[in-house]
């Protein structure tokens, strides 16, 4: 099929459109996939316990690869969080679940505490999950998860993120 | 000129995860406007549900594609994979 002198026109391609190769007829040259919209992050503790606090973000997904984004000023942890050090701050509700492959992303947040050298932050992701974690790392000393404890929250909290990770759907 | 606004869940997946054994269900809900009956805007809201999630709050149509996926062994399987990622 040859596409010419498509200009005013969209192009609508079917939910169960097989996709266009590129470069090639592989299963790796096929685009087969375009999405954007919204996922809510809900800041919980790796007991379960959801924050009453919800962030709403957004992404766009291409192909198997998803781009999210989510910026706000609000309280991440909420009373019902369990805040000992035994726990890990879990930052729920991406979009699609993670391949069996950990990803980086850059995030920034205010009112979080540092300890033994440690200076940087990045999102971490988890293999099969939804969830993503705040890595804390330094020269010379091994990383460590944050934890809710870690979060000395108020009403100026934020958080922005940028990540970029890959999914099997 | 009636506008009128419609959420659903248009597409609910079982996703296989890890070395296959189990899968989670992934949910794309869509906000459906419409005017005079003709869809004028539609966008997409995701999330995924795991195979040890509370469906308490899912609606109906997840609730009972969860139920199908996520059967003892799945969440056995899942119960062993987050064990060892731990």
């Amino acid at each position: 099929m040859a596409l010419s002198k498509i200009q005013s026109e969209s192009v609508n391609l079917a939910d169960d459109f097989a996709g266009m190769h590129f470069g090639g007829t592989e299963d790796a040259n096929v685009l087969d996939d375009y999405e954007e919209g919204t996922w809510t992050l809900t800041p919980a503790d790796s007991s379960g316990n959801n924050s009453s606090t919800t962030i709403v973000g957004k992404y766009t997904k291409i192909g198997n690869v998803v781009h999210v984004q989510c910026s706000t000023i609000t309280n991440i942890i909420t009373s019902n969080m369990v805040q000992t050090t035994s726990e890990i701050l879990r930052m729920t509700g991406l979009p699609f679940a993670v391949t069996n492959s950990n990803f980086v992303g850059s995030v920034n947040m205010n009112n979080l505490t540092f300890d033994n050298g440690r200076s940087q932050i990045s999102a971490s992701t988890v293999g099969g999950q939804s969830y993503f974690r705040i890595m804390k790392q330094g020269s010379g000393v091994n990383v460590a998860f944050a934890t809710p404890s870690d979060c000395v929250s108020g009403n100026t909290d934020f958080i922005n993120l940028t990540m970029t990770y890959m999914t099997n759907s | 000129m009636a506008l009128t606004e419609e959420t659903l869940n248009d597409k609910i997946e079982a996703v296989a995860q890890g070395d296959g054994t189990w899968s989670c269900v992934q949910v794309r809900t869509a906000t459906i406007i419409r005017r005079d009956g003709t869809e004028i805007n539609r966008t997409f809201h995701r999330h995924v549900v795991m195979p040890d999630a509370s469906l308490s709050g899912e609606d109906a149509d997840v609730v009972a594609v969860c139920n199908a996926v996520f059967t003892d062994e799945v969440k056995a399987a899942y119960a062993t994979a987050i064990a060892e990622a731990d």
